[in-house]
């Protein structure tokens, strides 16, 4: 199995070309990959699930061309094999009622407004992979620097 | 009991018969006065008569109408006032009998008593007074709505004028900044390797001009041509420097991949920069013209610069959505370039927001323009659901909207506005549906001294 995955998807790419700046020291630990489209999110996915890599978290803007980004989310969610991998939606457009559906049925994990303050990001990424490496069983030690690490002990304590 | 008409009949044979009772008005000649005595009951003959409770003059809209076979004055006949209620005044030539209570009561089917035989009558008019105060309330009401509506958006337009005010001078803060932190950067570079210049260079002119799906692809080639580390690989991939170019670089260059890599992350960040910039500025030219007020009208207007300046104002609305553009060679015409965006915004966004709202899959635009005689003829077209039969005739009504709740900002006004607009410039504008698809052609006329060809 090769390193944990992050997937990002936005179809702009100067916000994927942020988002790889910000994401500089998660590049070493993990395999953080971009996608312009769901669809190409969703390739990805296939391909990672194929070849057994554990996915983390998915980062995912809402308005994009075709699918639309919570759209996929809810597909995510109601599918066995990606259900677990840890939703994050980083969007500037969203309806109270798009807001309402991204909660109920997609159930994501998070939600950034862009333009997104780097530290909130980056907690809330922390957070998110912590519970998703926590669940997982493999071993934290290796990821520890870009771990939550207050939500690391409680989850370690829960475990005993 | 007689029938109502016989009943009438007999009451006008009675009562209003009387050659010497009868008054001939003049047009604009005043009957009663509002609150002054009157003990006369009228029934009109001939012409018409207007009349409002009251002394003060109302608008076409407020007042009551008296037609040949009607009844006036009835409030203060039968009410103890003594006072006319109404105003009335005769709108054409006519002529009113009249009679008052000094006359001979006449026996009418076995009753004597006047007021129960004026009973049903009267209670007739009432009714009607009623009816007709019910539909001028929801007239008046519907135009308070309008103006409402008229209101905020010329408040918003105010609005939009003033943040792009603002914004323009940040925007030129960061233009200027991002010009000049370039060309220090562009000079600097070069007295760096060539190799570093090279990969700055591609980033500042290039941009990001790879998807994520072709950088995947060249990592794993370059992967393999340079055996190279995966990572490095994938820095050198994203730069877009053509593999070649790559397969020459020198060993201790290739230990250097990210720093290369950085150099054109620096170009293309001020690249990003650049167009951001840009696109800001025609965002906001765009914005700045939706509030200009309408006196502003110039010579030589471009019709087809308007409507890109629309669609520069439309990008992210417009993602996904094909657009075609046919922008033929037309006329110049005389107008405000603000009215003629807010005219194609309109058509544009309601055609975007059909397709979105029918869940199109593939939705399609189409602006067409091209010079019919002596008028500007653009067409914009969309292949949502079309507009159903039982809107069409009145689409450009206020208030007519297909819309459902979500982001959708608009008042029901939109295409009321384009007939507004369109209709001052002396232009027309037709809607038509097909199972196709929803077209909209705008005619405006050109500037007059022009000739075409």
């Amino acid at each position: 199995m090769g390193k944990p995955v992050i997937i990002c998807v936005d179809d702009q790419r100067e916000v994927l070309a942020t988002l790889r700046r910000e994401l500089s020291a998660h590049e070493d630990m993990f395999e953080v990959v971009y996608a312009e489209s769901s669809q190409e999110a969703r390739e990805l996915l296939e391909e990672f699930d194929d070849s057994g890599e554990l996915v983390l978290l998915v980062i995912c803007d809402h308005i994009m061309p075709g699918e639309s980004g919570i759209d996929f989310l809810v597909s995510l969610s109601t599918d066995r094999r990606f259900s677990e991998i840890r939703k994050l939606l980083l969007t500037g457009l969203a309806t109270h009622e798009d807001t309402i559906r991204a909660i109920n049925d997609a159930n994501i994990d998070h939600y950034v407004q862009k333009p997104w303050q780097s530290d909130e990001l980056l907690a809330a990424i922390a957070t998110q992979i912590t519970y998703r490496i926590m669940a997982s069983g493999i071993d934290y030690q290796p990821y520890l620097a870009l771990l939550d690490q207050k939500l690391l002990y409680k989850l370690l304590a829960q475990r005993v | 009991m007689m029938d109502s008409s016989k009943h009438w009949a007999a009451l006008e044979a009675a009562y209003f018969s009387d050659p010497e009772r009868v008054i001939r008005l003049k047009k604009g000649e005043e009957l009663v006065r509002a609150g002054e005595p009157n003990e006369r009951l009228f029934l009109i003959r001939d012409g018409l008569l207007c009349g409002w409770p009251g002394n003060t003059h109302r608008t076409r809209e407020e007042q009551f109408r008296f037609e040949p076979g009607s009844c006036a004055g009835v409030q203060s006949f039968f009410s103890a006032r003594g006072r006319a209620a109404f105003t009335i005044v005769a709108l054409e030539d006519s002529t009113v009998a009249w009679m008052d209570r000094g006359q001979e009561t006449v026996e009418i089917d076995g009753c004597r008593n006047l007021d129960q035989q004026f009973m049903p009558m009267v209670v007739h008019v009432l009714q009607n007074r009623q009816i007709q105060l019910q539909r001028m309330a929801e007239r008046q009401e519907q135009v308070m709505e309008r103006m409402r509506e008229v209101e905020k958006l010329a408040s918003l337009g105010q609005l939009a004028a003033g943040v792009a005010h603002e914004l323009n001078n940040t925007l030129a803060v960061i233009t200027q900044g991002t010009r000049w932190v370039s060309d220090i950067v562009t000079r600097d570079i070069s007295s760096a390797t060539d190799m570093e210049a090279l990969f700055f260079e591609t980033g500042m002119i290039g941009g990001r001009n790879l998807s994520t799906a072709d950088v995947r692809k060249r990592t794993k080639e370059i992967e393999s041509k340079l055996k190279m580390s995966g990572a490095d690989a994938r820095l050198l991939a994203q730069t877009g420097v053509p593999i070649p170019s790559l397969c020459k670089l020198s060993f201790a260059e290739r230990e250097r991949a990210a720093i290369l890599h950085e150099r054109w992350e620096l170009g293309a960040t001020l690249n990003d920069m650049c167009v951001g910039a840009s696109q800001a500025e025609h965002v906001i030219t765009s914005m700045k013209a939706l509030g200009a007020p309408t006196s502003d009208r110039v010579s030589g207007l471009d019709v087809n610069e308007s409507i890109r300046r629309a669609l520069a104002l439309m990008q992210s609305r417009l993602k996904g959505v094909e657009l075609n553009l046919e922008l033929g060679e037309v006329l110049a015409i005389h107008g405000n370039v603000g009215e003629l965006v807010q005219v194609w915004t309109n058509l544009i966004r309601n055609a975007a927001d059909a397709m979105t709202n029918a869940g199109v899959a593939a939705p399609a635009i189409w602006v067409e323009t091209s010079q019919s005689g002596g008028d500007v003829k653009v067409v914009v077209r969309d292949c949502g659901p079309g507009i159903p039969p039982e809107i069409l005739p009145t689409i450009f009504q206020p208030n007519v909207t297909t819309k459902k709740q979500g982001l959708s900002f608009g008042l029901g006004l939109g295409l009321t506005i384009v007939h507004r607009l369109v209709t001052d410039y002396k232009g027309t504008v037709v809607a038509d549906s097909a199972a196709e698809g929803a077209q909209f052609t705008v005619t405006l006329p050109a500037e007059k001294g022009e000739e075409y060809g």
